[in-house]
């Protein structure tokens, strides 16, 4: 893991790639992650996610890697229950905060502001990610960690 | 069935409107509904003391050994409906 000082007790943010990575044996970036989600169970660290995500990774199981529908789903939704991780949902003032992420940075990475958009509306300024330029300007309302 | 017993709650007043809805949606009673919610989180909050957490982990072999951006799940599909 990278020297940054990592808050367990605050919320974080989960992002998509962590739960493809979780279950895949083969990825270069599974010990790392089974790693961090023992650090996240070890101190009990309330972790979030959001319904786009389970679609995300579902997508990429089903899309890039042909693991049919079905497991997949099975497989994210039993790692979101197994950690408890909570799923938080947009509100009526995420536009507004996606709105103010469009113009703070210059980058066209809407998908991920939109993400970041959700988090934040829900009080989370937390997230581990294996993309953390995705979400480099917007420093000051969300901090990114990656585990890699 | 289990005997019943007449239970008072403090609960928001947001989550029994909300609860109260999803009830009649679901063609059931207030009582029905929250003891099935009820049962639902205990047998989760089972489930989960019960069983490892990382029973699934690495249960797949993909070789996802590159980092994978969320816009490049999403462009395809939108290339795709805006037809071009």
């Amino acid at each position: 893991m990278k020297s940054m000082t990592i808050n367990y007790a605050k919320k974080w943010g989960i992002d998509s790639n962590l739960l493809v990575y979780f279950l895949d044996a083969d990825s270069k970036f599974h010990q790392p992650t089974i790693t961090l989600f023992k650090d996240l169970l070890k101190h009990r660290t309330p972790t979030y996610t959001t319904q786009n995500n389970i679609i995300e990774a579902h997508r990429v199981l089903v899309s890039l890697y042909h693991i049919p529908q079905k497991i997949a789903l099975e497989n994210i939704v039993e790692i979101i229950n197994s950690f408890n991780i909570h799923i938080v949902t947009p509100s009526s003032l995420t536009l507004n905060i996606y709105s103010n992420f469009c113009q703070l940075s210059k980058k066209n990475d809407l998908f991920d502001f939109y993400f970041a958009s959700i988090l934040v509306d829900n009080n989370i300024h937390h997230l581990f990610t294996n993309n953390t330029k995705d979400f480099a300007g917007l420093k000051k309302h969300l901090i990114v960690h990656s585990p890699f | 069935m289990s005997n019943l017993i007449h239970a008072t709650i403090t609960i928001p007043e947001d989550i029994y409107t909300q609860a109260r809805i999803v009830a009649a949606y679901n063609q059931t009673s207030f009582s029905q509904f929250v003891s099935n919610t009820l049962k639902n989180g205990i047998n989760i909050q089972s489930a989960s003391t019960t069983k490892d957490p990382f029973r699934l982990a690495g249960s797949l072999h993909l070789g996802v050994n590159r980092s994978i951006h969320r816009n490049e799940i999403y462009d395809d599909k939108l290339r795709k409906k805006m037809g071009y």
